[in-house]
């Protein structure tokens, strides 16, 4: 699992370039920063979309979080790029999912994000490659019909690697509250998943 | 054997009346492994080695939760599926978001064509509509003094400037003439002279030049109308998503 969580600049050539193009950016070098809009776009598409189950609004979501970040940049205290770009998308991803309830009567469209599957194991035989594809796909859909909050919480630390304290600072709440929400999207997910849910005893 | 069946069902009806007093939440957190309190502890513990459905509970979630933790992180997603579209930021976003940046110093100052339409595009609606409402107005008043009617007698200022045709500036005028205008009657066709004389004995030129000019403002507000609807288009389209 690869991890977009802060981690200290060392000599990873990837912080490396990343710190360099934003430098130049910073020196007005659109196409630098342009570069990165290249290297990170589709992590951070990525990220949104699980967020925000909208292909539209994701995409709207991620441009606005490339806006933000060119505006912010001279507020980047170091760091990674990386991490920093996640989480500008992360706030970018919320306020579309509170643009949404002031807008309740379009609901998210079941299941938009059903394209991706786990690699499949060479190993595995066709039954449970289809097994697990059934799973991930029935997974996908009780995520987004849960509440933006739980679904937020969960994506972030189940899914992300996220902590309990790194998912409080980044949604301005409480753990407390994080857990709580992390419990509620998980027994709402089991409840949409009733009468499904010998797909999972397996 | 309605009794049978209702015998049958009364160990599943009193688990469920059993497990609907014990608390999911801490069940659910009990299998995420997030229960500190001893007590608490305890108690789910409890729940879920005594009640069926409590076991089930925790099963379900922790199978779910297994099944959540594989369906993939965005970094191997974006391995295998790129965005939908292209982020990157054009000049014109890089000016608008960065206005002092060098980037917008030197890369995008707009011409004089951007701002002539963005002030097209500001200005023209009201612009055109205040220059065809003037327009239609010069027209109706061009087209009756054309007609006849002479503008004297429409009163005010603009009497000055529409002296008819044919009026002789020596002949005398009944008192009745028509050439009244709001500040009393004429005496005399000497009066009518002066009153006509100071548009420079214009006779019919002053109407049409009216109506030509009422012409063009009508014809310059209306464009500037359209020119204005056009450039005001929708931001998906500026945006050439």
């Amino acid at each position: 699992m690869e991890d977009l969580r802060p981690t200290t600049v060392n000599d990873d050539p990837v912080q490396r370039r990343d710190l360099l193009l934003l430098d130049r950016a910073r020196e007005g070098d659109l196409d630098a920063f342009n570069d990165l809009v290249v290297v990170y776009q589709d992590l951070l598409y990525a990220l949104v979309v699980r967020m925000v189950p909208d292909r539209d609004q994701a995409s709207d979501a991620v441009q606005e979080a490339f806006f933000s970040a060119y505006r912010k940049m001279d507020g980047f205290r170091g760091g990674s790029v990386r991490s920093w770009l996640s989480r500008i998308a992360i706030n970018a991803a919320m306020d579309a999912q509170r643009l949404k309830k002031r807008r309740p009567a379009d609901p998210y469209p079941e299941l938009e994000d059903d394209t991706w599957q786990p690699p499949a194991d060479p190993s595995a035989d066709p039954v449970t490659t289809s097994l697990t594809a059934e799973r991930h796909r029935a997974i996908n859909r009780a995520l987004a019909q849960i509440t933006d909050d739980q679904r937020t919480a969960i994506v972030l630390y189940d899914v992300e690697g996220y902590d309990y304290a790194e998912i409080a600072e980044l949604t301005g709440v409480s753990v407390g509250t994080v857990k709580s929400r992390i419990h509620r999207g998980r027994l709402a997910m089991r409840g949409l998943l009733s009468d499904r849910m010998d797909l999972f005893r397996g | 054997m309605a009794d049978q069946d209702r015998g049958s069902d009364d160990p599943r009806l009193a688990a469920i009346a059993r497990h609907a007093l014990h608390d999911e939440e801490l069940v659910t957190a009990f299998a995420a492994g997030d229960v500190e309190d001893p007590a608490d502890l305890e108690r789910a513990r409890a729940f879920v080695e005594r009640c069926s459905m409590c076991h089930d509970l925790q099963r379900d979630l922790v199978a779910i939760r297994a099944v959540t933790r594989a369906s993939g992180t965005a970094a191997q997603r974006a391995q295998t599926h790129a965005a939908p579209r292209d982020f990157r930021l054009s000049a014109e976003d890089a000016a608008r978001l960065r206005p002092g940046s060098p980037a917008a110093r030197l890369g995008v100052r707009p011409g004089w064509r951007a701002r002539l339409s963005a002030g097209v595009a500001a200005f023209g609606r009201p612009v055109g509509a205040a220059m065809a409402t003037f327009g239609v107005a010069g027209l109706l008043v061009g087209s009756l003094a054309l007609g006849g009617v002479p503008l004297a007698s429409m009163g005010g200022a603009a009497a000055s400037t529409a002296a008819p045709a044919g009026v002789d500036a020596n002949s005398e005028v009944p008192e009745a003439s028509l050439y009244r205008g709001s500040y009393g009657p004429l005496e005399t066709a000497k009066d009518v002279g002066i009153a006509g004389g100071q548009s420079g004995g214009g006779g019919t030129t002053a109407p049409l030049l009216l109506f030509g000019g009422s012409i063009a403002l009508l014809v310059v507000g209306i464009g500037l109308i359209v020119v204005a609807r056009r450039d005001v288009g929708p931001i998906s389209a500026q945006r050439g998503n």
